[in-house]
């Protein structure tokens, strides 16, 4: 979901905000967490930077390593730094623009230009994300939502579980103890899960569901009931008609958990028909759809170790859920009235803020434990899946075991990582194979040592060592996205070409970012700035604007940034002037421009 | 155990999770004791209500989202202390894990030939596979048999409550000698001897468990 951050890119600090529930409302730095980022850059020992309140705070003893108030530099060349600013940083020229020079405390150094100072604190105020997942999500799709979102240029704080956010949405970890289940029945998917929640910590006892059950289900038994109601013969009629129905089932679904019966005209092809469906009707005809999603809570209850009785809140999340009868069933089964205060469609995204707000270091003090939805192991003799970590275990978690051969004098042995809860290793997803080198011996002598672990998000990672030489091989499983494994294979063999590619795409993007935040500030400028333009800089300014716009719609990135060079080079002077003005009209200069995030 | 060298500050001392001296995060091996990472005394019967206090007290600590600011070598550490912790918890807080674990730290392993029907099981586990092959034999007609096998499942629930019990009640009264060790005695034998034949029957009514299930399901 794509929104507008707004950042004020400030001379001392810099701040990002979003707009939520139609405010504004400021993003803390998760480091500090505090409002406001110090606009402040230091170069480190190992060539990387510090950025914020640390590289603040190590100005003071590393004056020639940092740099604060870059804003003071933008648009600047080398002829305009004065006697005081050479007192503070070393600079120089830098292909014609203005360059600080910053030493990294061992020796070298490197010299930065304004802008490539201020997009490290721009990047640094963009990359704080919270990512909500379902929580039966294997390996592959939580690496996917990942990868998804560091393409969109956000480091992922967290992914988090839909039903604990859900939780926390409700407020519920501020009780001192609760058991709290979460019944998630969304459009397509069915997921249940038992939290036990206690003073400020959530852990994810149990979770199950099922991927082929949800409202649309419900939906395609109101078309059978509309189909016997006006009369449609279910054979005939073409796809037209059918999503015609649908659309309509949709509707009738909704009226019915307000009515106790509807009344609709279907607009088919051959005709307008009328139909009538009542909500008993109805119930009887989608009975035993709930009670599928029942056979999940027991199962669940059942990993839990819980009883249905001992369940303290129940909160509902997804469309779904509106269904009277669902509500009613789910009361009955829990033996207590639900939680459904928060529209169960939104309840999840405003528990995401939530987690997000703690892990910036807001006030509360909670911790999620959350826990691996399906097993994980390898392909072991006979095509079988031995488990490391069992489903439901507590990340992050490491299982280490040892394995070995099966043949004599085998020079390698082959890993092949699965996840799921069937038996046989080919009934299972495959998220990685990869082979390490072994010293030949007699069959079962050799021993390969296997390690799984599991990060906090629920990723994995494995490795294996042969334990008599001590050769070790290791692998972040990378996501399959659901391929088979012949499309796995021949990505393997196409890796290098799709890293390349993936860095392309990576670049095109960035470049897009960069040039719409210079025609948006540039656009921004001339309104505001109109009085510090003449029309000559604002034909040659709108020209190198448009060439831009254009060439941003296309694939090549190097000429977007040649383009976004050109149009900052056409409009320094027009830029100084503001920068001159502002300095003279507020001690404090502060400008807020927009990016997309 | 053996010490630790502190990650930080080089400080030799005996494994914890915090240095003692810098109060840096250490990830400690993944084979650490789980008593002594937990603080818990060295018995295998174990206070619940100490041992979850414990846990989340710790997880609170050594959690990765605390150190989401920390270096990439902190974040390593906290990782591996947490699946460390979470890994000691797992272990310690089911009465069968903790039995198994507990075997596995006395230096024993439960027999190779762990499939062969425990002798106390015998006529039980006979009079189900019967009922198993019976109601195979049916083809789906056997209703009478279905419910005798419902019958059954409720039966092996209750036996294993039993056995559970009776695991729990022999980890508490646990006999160790002033090392913390299973004692060498005739009594610490006997105790071990017992506590093999619980686990292998709890791991064999497991199965039987599952088996029934699948059979009724089908």
């Amino acid at each position: 979901m794509a929104r507008i951050a707004g950042i004020d890119l400030g001379t001392t600090n810099s701040l990002i905000a979003v707009m939520r529930d139609e405010r504004p409302e400021i993003l803390p730095d998760p480091h500090s967490g505090a409002p406001l980022l110090p606009s402040a850059v230091s170069l480190l020992p190992d060539g990387t930077f510090l950025v914020g309140d640390a590289a603040r705070k190590r100005a003071a003893l590393h004056p020639q390593s940092s740099i604060l108030s870059v804003k003071r530099f933008m648009g600047l060349g080398l002829e305009h730094v004065d006697a005081d600013d050479r007192q503070q940083h070393r600079f120089a020229d830098a292909g014609g623009a203005l360059g600080i020079v910053l030493t990294d405390g061992s020796g070298g150094q490197q010299t930065l230009t304004p802008p490539e100072v201020s997009s490290l604190i721009l990047r640094e105020l963009k990359r704080r994300a919270v990512i909500t997942v379902p929580a039966y999500f294997n390996d592959s799709q939580r690496q996917a939502t990942r990868d998804a979102g560091r393409l969109a240029g956000l480091d992922v704080l967290r992914l988090v579980n839909e039903p604990t956010a859900a939780a926390l949405a409700y407020g519920l970890d501020k009780q001192d103890e609760a058991l709290v289940a979460v019944f998630d029945l969304g459009g397509g998917t069915f997921d249940v899960s038992i939290l036990q929640l206690r003073a400020g910590l959530s852990e994810v006892l149990a979770t199950g569901g099922d991927t082929r059950l949800g409202g649309d289900d419900f939906d395609r038994r109101i078309v059978g009931l509309l189909q016997s109601s006006a009369g449609i013969d279910a054979a005939t009629g073409g796809d037209a008609d059918h999503a015609i129905l649908l659309d309509v089932a949709e509707r009738v679904k909704r009226e019915l958990s307000a009515s106790e019966v509807a009344h609709v005209e279907i607009p088919l092809a051959g005709g307008t028909r009328l139909a009538t469906v009542e909500r008993a009707a109805f119930e009887a005809a989608t009975a035993d759809l709930i009670e599928r999603t029942l056979g999940r809570c027991r199962q669940a209850l059942k990993d839990s170790g819980k009883q249905a009785k001992e369940i303290d809140h129940v909160i509902l999340v997804g469309g779904a859920t509106r269904i009277p009868a669902v509500r009613r069933t789910v009361a009955t089964f829990f033996g207590r009235e639900p939680l459904a205060d928060i529209d169960p469609d939104a309840v999840v995204a405003l528990g995401a803020a939530v987690q997000a707000s703690i892990l910036s270091g807001g006030a509360t003090d909670m911790l999620l434990l959350d826990v691996v939805p399906l097993s994980l192991g390898i392909e072991t003799m006979g095509g079988v899946l031995t488990r490391l970590i069992e489903r439901n275990t507590t990340i992050p978690a490491a299982a280490r075991e040892q394995f070995t051969t099966a043949v004599d004098d085998q020079t390698h042995v082959e890993v092949h990582v699965l996840q799921g809860e069937r038996e046989l290793a080919k009934d299972c997803r495959s998220l990685a194979r990869f082979r390490i080198p072994i010293e030949p011996a007699t069959a079962g002598l050799p021993r390969v040592e296997v390690t799984f672990l599991i990060d906090a998000n629920g990723i994995l990672s494995v490795s294996a060592r042969d334990v008599r030489t001590n050769r070790e091989h290791s692998i972040e499983v990378k996501p399959s996205y659901g391929l088979t494994e012949e499309q796995m294979e021949s990505m393997l063999e196409e890796a290098f070409d799709l890293a390349e590619e993936d860095f392309a795409q990576r670049q095109l993007l960035e470049a897009r970012v960069e040039a719409e935040s210079i025609l948006h500030a540039t656009a921004k400028a001339e309104r505001l700035h109109e009085r510090h333009l003449t029309s000559d800089e604002r034909g040659a300014i709108d020209r190198a604007a448009s060439e831009l716009r254009a060439a941003s719609g296309g694939t090549d990135h190097n000429r977007i940034r040649d383009l976004v060079e050109a149009l900052n080079e056409v409009s320094r002077p027009f830029a100084q002037r503001i920068m001159d003005a502002s300095i003279k009209t507020a001690l404090e200069s502060k400008s807020a421009y927009e990016i997309a995030g | 155990m053996a010490s630790l060298r502190c990650r930080s500050c080089g400080e030799v001392q005996p494994p914890a999770f915090f240095c003692r001296s810098c109060a840096a995060i250490q990830g400690l091996p993944q084979d650490a004791d789980y008593f002594a990472v937990l603080g818990l005394p060295t018995h295998p019967g174990v206070d619940q209500a100490e041992l979850d206090r414990r846990y989340y007290e710790l997880s609170r600590k050594v959690h990765p989202d605390r150190f989401q600011t920390g270096s990439a070598d902190e974040q390593r550490a906290s990782l591996q202390a947490t699946a460390l912790l979470n890994a000691a918890h797992k272990a310690l807080r089911e009465v069968e894990a903790r039995g198994r674990y507990w075997l596995a730290r006395s230096g024993e392993d439960l027999a190779r030939d762990n499939n062969r029907v425990p002798p106390r099981l015998a006529a039980f586990v006979f009079d189900v596979q019967e009922k198993l092959s019976e109601l195979r034999a049916a083809n789906g007609a056997g209703a009478a048999i279905r419910s005798e096998l419902v019958e059954t499942q409720r039966e092996l629930a209750e036996r294993r409550t039993r056995e559970r019990k009776a695991l729990d009640d022999l980890l508490r009264g646990w006999p160790l000698d002033p090392e913390h060790k299973t004692a060498t005695d005739e009594r610490g034998a006997a105790a071990l001897r017992e506590l093999k034949a619980l686990l292998s029957e709890l791991s064999y009514l497991g199965t039987l468990d599952r088996d029934l299930q699948r059979a009724l399901e089908d």
